[in-house]
């Protein structure tokens, strides 16, 4: 099977760079398979030529019946997929339960395994073995060594341990008893086991959990007739499997699974005031626990009264997710990334309707939480007093024992002094037992924010939302082991093929700078950079040539801009309505409501604050015009904004997402990068140089030459506190009777030495005047020729 | 007098990069004459010279694979 390897040192390298260790992280997350990402870019033949030494792979053998296998495995971890091939999806399948979707465009696929993804591959349920026997079957070339290792160093440890709440009890369980024994000499572990006079012997056997004994919310419906499916792919893998000679199906691994399922398990039982040390010990001596929730026989917890509405259809892909999610008969935590739109809502309620027990709910702004608690009203048949919200504006709680709260992280994790009735609500979340925590929109919260939510909250669950799993910083890494590992990953192509979520145009305008403009430019500071290429005079006409456009074929409009000072000149010039940070909550909702129902109010102008949870199915074309940076998450997010478009399934329906650029400056580099993470799922951007018909334009803004110079100089008078958004969407919901109002050891009076000017509030404050001469010119004008000789 | 200076006829697609010239003479002073929005006459010798930072402020803008 395994050929002379000709990257040996890849393998040997992948080792030593597993030195690096974090006591929360299990020892082997941080090993890499050396990364060569560039290298089979056309455009690196000049660069470096090295490249094509190291990753020439003529030396390995295809095996005979190559044609029929889809996939190439090299040595560095990359998996490449042939997506026209028939098994294709079967394959697909297969990879984005092993390994990270890297880019995924219409033929060619490519995937990369990570520890990450191993750790994910084995928690819902597949075996190192099964790993690479399946791979094997799939690859073109055998799969060598290094790969063998690889995938053995990262999977042999993990997921043999899991910890199951159940019966309210903490249980250290495996499959394999021997693996248990070892973690009862260690002393810690041993400290925390329950000893129990009844059962004498060490561990307890048990039947494994089926999944045959779950049924998820939804999905109930005809079980017979899916037997009868699956009798029906089973007779129809055995026609492939003639056919290849080789079994490539993967409802094999399904079964296998299954049968394992039907083996004893082995358990003991632990205090439950351990369980953190428990669980940090097996991570030291590398048998990272999964947690897993047996909330069907969780007495203590009371039931929630909560079902999907008999109307409610879940898509397919949903039901995938869900059943990784409940593959067992359990309930496990994780991640799950959709693409916007494509009903991560529905996800959650599900999963929420399936475990029927107290729900908290984090998501990033208030309006979002309006729209979970709207969106639950809306597909479960939740009684209205068993909802509540928790924000800066409500406080509820729910009647009864059980019930849903939706808040925000930052109302959660907030440090600070707080309002009484906020302390209040607090220690009610905190005293309460969760059987499921709900996180929407995981990648805007970094890591540490995280380990507050989770040791504020005791929560059985945890499932994470979100459609990017990119950040420009690493902040995301932990999260697989804070909340689980990813468990589905869909594909936005495939989703946009069906239907599911709508086909989208993506467009990079190309503005000229004005020479006035571009001279300026050459000489400020990035700042004023930044500002003079959104103000662009010919990026504004263009802007409003495409609002015009767009209105008159009876699309929707978002304008989104980063720069709060170019939104409100746009947004007031073309005489449109914005919506930004310090827009109070009342007027959000009504404009936005205006947008969707209003025939004459086709344009919304929206800053960073409607960059996500922010649902607009009206919307149906999308104009970009200045930007966070290189921000491949913002780009994505923004997009999401009109990819549940209501008119989708339209015949030749289309989307479009127009980024308006300003040529030759840095904007265009920052474009390219954001466009990184979209052309990774397939998207393709088209570049727009000239706008066909933009001179003959009646009523052109900034038209004339002296209006452009009268835009350039407010422009460079703007200052920053124009430009920056004070406290972003995620602060905006922190009470405001909070802010540097500290209350010292002595009680509520302070002693501090201050200046007369700070006293008076005038620390912060300037005196500065624009334009002096013709300020003086006009108040000159005014005077009464009386004073004349008062005159300088 | 008669003073003969040997010059060189600049003609510039757009005018961002016109802009971009007269911004490298406020430092290297090459610009005899400006003649209108897409002409420039300068001294011969700075030609390589122009070229040269023309290419670098233009590079700086493209985003390159490879950088990452």
């Amino acid at each position: 099977m395994s050929l002379p390897n000709p990257n040996a040192q890849y393998g040997k390298r992948s080792r030593e760079a597993s030195v690096e260790l974090d006591p929360y992280l299990p020892k082997k997350a941080k090993l890499e398979l050396v990364n060569t990402q560039e290298g089979y870019n056309e455009n690196n033949q000049d660069k470096n030529d090295s490249i094509y030494i190291k990753e020439n792979y003529t030396s390995l053998q295809l095996k005979p019946d190559h044609r029929s296998r889809p996939l190439w495995v090299c040595d560095d971890g990359r998996i490449i997929l042939e997506a026209f091939s028939p098994i294709a999806e079967q394959a697909q399948d297969f990879l984005v339960a092993i390994s990270e979707p890297v880019t995924r465009p219409a033929n060619i696929h490519e995937y990369k395994l990570t520890p990450y993804s191993l750790y994910a591959a084995v928690s819902v349920g597949l075996e190192t073995e099964d790993i690479i026997d399946v791979l094997n079957r799939l690859s073109k070339i055998p799969v060598s060594d290094t790969i063998k290792n690889f995938i053995r160093d990262c999977t042999l440890s993990y997921g043999k341990v899991k910890l199951v709440l159940k019966h309210n009890r903490y249980f250290v369980e495996s499959t394999h008893p021997d693996i248990l024994q070892k973690l009862l000499k260690d002393p810690v572990i041993l400290n925390a086991k329950v000893i129990s006079v009844a059962n004498k012997a060490d561990l307890m056997t048990e039947k494994a959990p089926n999944s045959k004994d779950i049924q998820i919310a939804g999905l109930n419906k005809k079980p017979e007739n899916k037997e009868q499916e699956q009798d029906k792919t089973n007779e129809k893998k055995k026609e492939e499997d003639d056919q290849f000679g080789a079994v490539i199906s993967l409802e094999k691994e399904d079964e296998d699974e299954e049968l394992i399922r039907d083996e004893v398990v082995h358990s003991f039982e632990i205090n439950s005031e351990c369980v953190e040390e428990v669980k940090k010990r097996c991570c030291e001596i590398d048998y990272p626990m999964l947690e897993e929730y047996d909330f069907k026989n969780d007495t203590l917890n009371t039931n929630l009264e909560i079902d999907l509405k008999p109307t409610t259809m879940i898509r397919p892909y949903q039901e995938k997710c869900l059943s990784k999610m409940f593959g067992n008969g359990r309930a496990r935590s994780g991640i799950i990334v959709l693409p916007c739109g494509a009903g991560k809502t529905l996800v959650g309620i599900t999963a929420a309707c399936t475990i029927k027990k107290s729900t908290l709910v984090l998501c990033t702004s208030a309006v979002s939480v309006e729209q979970w608690a709207r969106e639950f009203k809306q597909w479960s048949n939740i009684k209205d007093s068993q909802i509540a919200k928790f924000t800066s504006e409500t406080k509820e709680k729910f009647m009864g024992d059980a019930g849903i709260v939706i808040s925000t992280y930052t109302m959660v994790t907030h440090t600070g002094k707080r309002a009484y009735d906020t302390n209040k609500m607090m220690e009610f979340l905190r005293s309460k037992e969760w059987g499921f925590l709900l996180l929407d929109e995981v990648h805007v919260v970094p890591a540490n924010v995280f380990r507050k939510v989770l040791t504020t909250v005791a929560a059985h669950t945890k499932m994470g939302l979100t459609a990017t799993l990119v950040r420009e910083d690493d902040k995301i890494d932990d999260l697989n082991f804070l909340i689980g590992p990813k468990l589905y990953e869909a594909n936005w192509m495939d989703l946009a093929q069906k239907g599911h979520i709508a086909n989208v145009q993506c467009a990079e305008v190309w503005c000229n700078v004005t020479p006035e403009f571009y001279r300026e430019y050459l000489k400020r500071s990035s700042r004023i950079r930044r500002l003079l290429y959104a103000m662009n005079p010919i990026k504004f006409q263009v802007c409003q040539y495409l609002i015009k456009y767009h209105e008159s074929r009876g699309d929707k409009i978002i304008v989104f801009s980063d720069n709060v000072f170019a939104l409100k000149q746009y947004a007031i010039k073309l005489n449109k309505p914005y919506i930004y940070g310090p827009t109070s909550q009342t007027e959000r909702l009504r404009i936005l409501q205006q947008f969707q129902n209003n025939p004459n109010l086709n344009t919304l102008f929206l800053s960073k604050v409607g960059d996500t949870s922010l649902d607009l199915p009206e919307a149906t074309c999308l104009i970009q015009i200045s930007s966070h940076y290189g921000s491949r998450r913002q780009e994505a997010q923004r997009l999401g904004r009109i990819l549940r478009a209501k008119r989708r399934n339209d015949e030749g329906f289309n989307a479009f997402f127009y980024s308006l650029v300003s040529k030759d400056t840095e904007e265009m580099l920052y474009s390219t990068k954001r466009q990184q993470f979209l052309i990774d799922q397939g998207y393709s951007f088209k570049v727009i140089t000239h706008l066909e018909g933009i001179e003959n334009m009646k009523d052109l803004v900034f038209g004339s030459h002296d209006e452009q110079i009268e835009l350039l100089n407010s422009t460079l008078n703007a200052t920053k506190e124009d430009e920056e958004e004070e406290g972003l969407a995620q602060s905006d919901d922190v009470a405001v009777n909070n802010r540097g109002r500290g209350i010292s050891r002595y009680g509520f009076t302070t002693r501090r030495e201050t200046t007369l000017k700070s006293h008076s509030g005038g620390d912060d404050m300037a005196y500065i005047e624009y334009n002096k001469s013709a300020a003086a010119a006009a108040i000159q004008k005014k005077r009464n020729p009386l004073f004349k000789k008062y005159r300088k | 007098m008669v003073k003969a200076q040997k010059g060189a006829l600049i003609e510039v697609s757009d005018p961002t990069v016109k802009s971009v010239l007269l911004e490298l003479d406020d430092e290297h002073h090459f610009i005899i004459k400006d003649l209108d929005e897409t002409h420039v006459f300068v001294n011969s010798i700075a030609v390589d010279m122009i070229r040269d930072k023309l290419d670098k402020i233009m590079e700086d803008n493209t985003y390159k694979i490879l950088e990452e």
